[in-house]
């Protein structure tokens, strides 16, 4: 766990070293308070969908991402932004409908961090399975910044997980694929499949799940925030 | 900066919820993108309204109940649903509360984006109005409802006590009672006090059978350990006093002294409409003439259903709960007479009793199930048990079925192989015309006996039934010969001679091809539903249908169910016999216009039905 004096440890080693101007905007603003009670912190969701799994190989083909404010989901501040790409959208095509013929307007890659460090000043970031997503957004701010991507995170997988684990009941095998965790919860299916579809979909389930785990009962951001 | 954009999922949701699936594309993809989501946890106290800020609610997942500030039950939301529009449009503060029954997602939509669409969007806003509307008009109702339930004995007992000294003889006592026309009098001491009671059951009992002389003073005779009530008390603490007590007299006191008696006629009087009270009487009968005089009672309590403005949903419900408990009764009555069954058996309900969905007319469609151990002697005690409820509900109204579907009939009493093999024959080899007259038995129920025995049945049915493309090809032929009378100019088509010249048969075509549609939906998935609305619903969150579609459905299956209801209770009114012909002439302008909307929803339902389940197969 990062407690908060690491986290502004960076803020400041990064500032130090990071002459980018958006990306120096973004350290400044205050970090969310890990002590409040977590319906205190506004939370960013956030989907990508990439060319494949590997960070040194595959590309980023689009993000998608929508606010939670006062544990509301506000689709007034979704966006869908499509990434340019030097490789072809190729076989993965086939699983999120990104085809080569789409990416005409497609914004380039830093365009598109750039409109996601605005969105994502001051809040938590929301990931299904952050590790991947954010090995991505890692490399991929490395790259234009010159930093490491400095956010808390919360995890909606890794909450599930906790709460499977707590209440084994020999429930193992249960999926912990975004759709499973939401049936779970008597979500609804969403068939359609892009990054912001997902982004939303991740923001409903922790809404779900929080409402569940803790109901009004008061809890500190710090015990949700996985890193 | 940043450009809102639409979220496909939500916005397909909301075009399926009227009035947003009329709004033109534009609003309504600006409606979709501005939507906020929240969840909320049943149990969660108050969490759910936003005081400060009213905004419009949609249920997306979920259940929720509001009510108003006294507690009262206005309104039950479901997925599509709305809640929070009344301060939106009366600019009052909120002051519902909201309930939340089931866990769920809910959308909402600023004040703001309410209000313009309203005003961009007629349509719109007079769905809110009509909505707001009804929900006033349930609250009306939902307080008469509990008026019965507050209702003191005081109100009932108009009449004063007819009361005697406990030094009058037997004989007078008796002249005064036939006199008054009551069956008790109260006997007070000198000062005005209760003191005991006697009714005609002691007359008879302790006077005549013991041989007393009519002179013998009531002292000697009366009933002195007393149950009373208070005029203050509840009718329902009143009802359960005498349920307890065993009792049919109960002496009403203010202050002590009596001021009044509550029988259990007044009882009846004072809620007629009580469908419980009716089916309490009827497990009281032990004889099929007094059956017969219950089920009197039942066009009074259909009746009183229409005027208290119940859905026909509700009124279908309660008349089939009440065939249950008379099919039921008969059964002990038979079972009393013949002795215990020598076998397992199911008395199966068909048709509209299976459905739930009985009006005011009903023929009987049963049959029985035997345990597969049955012998050609168990059957004929099971013929005797068929004839005798046959004849009994025969004699209370329900007519024998003209198609002989009844449990009197052999191939309808059948132990559970041969009901198998009678089912599979219809499923496996079906034909358009076997299948004709065979679509009442896909609605069967377990009214009486063995569930395991039922459920054997009914799992093989439906698994035989599930994705069984031939057999739904046969039956959705079968239902697409009934149309709505509906002709190419939007006339209606009426009967050309006869006695219901110029009338339809709302049952034929309208309410039976909705029946068929969410049947045919139900097999095709092997569903055990069997009630028509909860089959549409199960269609819509099974993908079978849209959501839309089933909801359209359901509204017009409500809307002709509920015009048939209010022409049968205006004949049984006038004392005529009730059918299900109606002339649309005699109906009002906006009626005339609903009834067509609700028949093209029918229609365009059968062609969806024509393409999903006889592509090329007819």
């Amino acid at each position: 766990m990062l407690a908060g004096w690491t986290y502004q440890l960076k803020q400041k080693r990064y500032l130090a070293r990071c002459q980018h101007g958006r990306m120096r905007e973004y350290l400044r603003a205050a970090a969310p308070s890990r002590k409040a009670d977590f319906r205190k912190s506004c939370y960013l969701a956030v989907d990508l969908e990439m060319t494949g799994m590997e960070v040194d190989s595959d590309h980023i083909l689009s993000i998608g991402f929508v606010p939670i404010d006062n544990m509301r989901v506000m689709l007034a501040g979704a966006r869908h932004i499509l990434v340019r790409s030097s490789l072809g959208v190729g076989q993965s095509a086939v699983i999120h409908g990104i085809h080569d013929r789409d990416m005409v307007g497609a914004s380039s890659l830093s365009e598109a961090m750039d409109c996601l460090l605005e969105a994502l000043q001051g809040r938590v970031l929301l990931l299904h399975y952050a590790a991947l997503d954010l090995a991505f957004l890692q490399e991929a701010s490395q790259r234009l910044y010159g930093v490491p991507l400095l956010a808390m995170v919360v995890d909606t997988l890794v909450l599930e997980n906790q709460r499977l684990q707590r209440n084994s009941t020999g429930q193992h095998g249960q999926g912990l694929r975004l759709s499973d965790c939401r049936r779970r919860y008597n979500l609804p299916d969403y068939h359609a499949h892009n990054a912001l579809v997902d982004a939303v979909a991740t923001a409903e389930l922790f809404l779900a799940q929080v409402a569940q785990w803790f109901g009004r009962e008061h809890a500190s951001l710090a015990r949700i925030v996985s890193g | 900066m940043t450009v809102s954009v639409e979220v496909a999922a939500i916005r397909e949701f909301l075009a399926g919820c009227p009035p947003f699936d009329e709004l033109p594309a534009e609003m309504l993809g600006r409606a979709a993108s501005k939507v906020q989501i929240a969840y909320y946890r049943a149990g969660d106290p108050g969490a759910v309204l936003d005081y400060s800020s009213p905004r419009l609610y949609v249920v997306r997942t979920g259940a929720f109940e509001v009510r108003d500030s006294e507690g009262q039950l206005l309104d039950r939301v479901e997925p599509g649903g709305y809640f929070g529009y009344p301060s939106l449009l009366t600019g009052d503060a909120i002051t519902n509360q909201l309930t939340v029954i089931e866990d769920g997602l809910v959308y909402q939509l600023d004040g703001d984006l309410f209000q313009a669409l309203r005003s961009a969007f007629r349509p719109f806003d007079r769905f809110f109005n009509r909505a707001h509307a009804n929900r006033l008009r349930h609250a009306v109702r939902f307080r008469e409802q509990s008026y019965q339930l507050t209702r003191r004995v005081g109100d009932i007992c108009s009449r004063q006590p007819v009361v005697a000294l406990a030094g009058q003889t037997v004989a007078e006592v008796a002249k005064l009672m036939t006199a008054e026309r009551v069956s008790s009098v109260i006997v007070i001491d000198d000062r005005d006090r209760l003191y005991g009671l006697v009714t005609d059951r002691d007359l008879r009992i302790r006077v005549v059978a013991e041989g007393r002389s009519a002179d013998t003073p009531l002292a000697d005779i009366m009933t002195t350990d007393l149950v009373s009530v208070s005029a203050e008390s509840l009718v329902f603490e009143a009802t359960l006093l005498m349920t307890e007590h065993n009792i049919h007299h109960l002496p009403v006191l203010r202050d002590g002294s009596p001021v009044g008696m509550v029988t259990t006629t007044d009882l009846i009087k004072a809620q007629k409409a009580d469908p419980v009270l009716l089916i309490g009487e009827i497990g009281h009968q032990e004889t099929v003439a007094g059956l017969q005089r219950v089920s009197r009672d039942i066009p009074e309590l259909l009746g009183s259903l229409i005027r208290a403005g119940a859905s026909a949903d509700q009124v279908g419900r309660l008349l089939t709960t009440v065939t249950d408990a008379l099919t039921r009764q008969l059964i002990h009555q038979a079972m009393g007479k013949l002795g215990a069954a020598p076998t397992a058996f199911a008395w199966l309900a068909f048709g509209s009793q299976g459905r739930q969905d009985q009006a005011a007319i009903s023929d009987q469609d049963n049959g029985l199930l035997l345990s597969d151990g049955a012998t050609g002697e168990d059957d004929s005690y099971f013929k005797a048990l068929a004839t005798y409820v046959n004849d009994g509900l025969d004699r209370c109204g329900y007519k024998y079925c003209p198609g002989e579907v009844m449990a009197t009939t052999d191939r309808w009493r059948q132990p559970l192989a041969g009901w198998k093999k009678q089912f599979l024959g219809w499923i496996n080899q079906p034909s358009t015309k076997a299948l004709m007259h065979a679509s009442i038995f896909f609605d069967m129920r377990c009214v009486f006996g063995d569930r395991v025995l039922f459920s054997d049945l009914q799992q093989t049915v439906c698994s035989a039934a599930r994705g069984n493309e031939i057999f739904l090809a046969n039956l959705t032929a079968n239902a697409l010969k009934l149309t709505p009378p509906m002709g190419f100019f939007k006339h209606f088509v009426l009967e050309h001679s006869g006695e219901h010249k110029h009338a339809f048969d709302m049952k034929l075509r309208g309410i039976m091809p909705i029946n068929d549609i969410a049947r045919i939906h139900a097999l095709a998935t092997g569903s055990t539903e069997i009630h028509t609305l909860a089959r549409l619903r199960e269609a819509a969150s099974n993908r079978q249908i849209t959501l839309k579609d089933a909801r359209n459905l359901i509204d017009a299956h409500e809307f002709i169910s509920r015009l048939r209801l209010e022409h049968q209770g205006a004949m049984l009114k006038a004392g005529s016999k009730p059918d299900n012909y109606l002339d649309p002439k005699t109906l009002s302008s906006l009626s005339r216009h609903q009834l067509r909307d609700a028949f093209a929803v029918v229609t365009s339902a059968q062609a969806a039905l024509r393409v999903k389940f006889t592509r090329g197969l007819m």
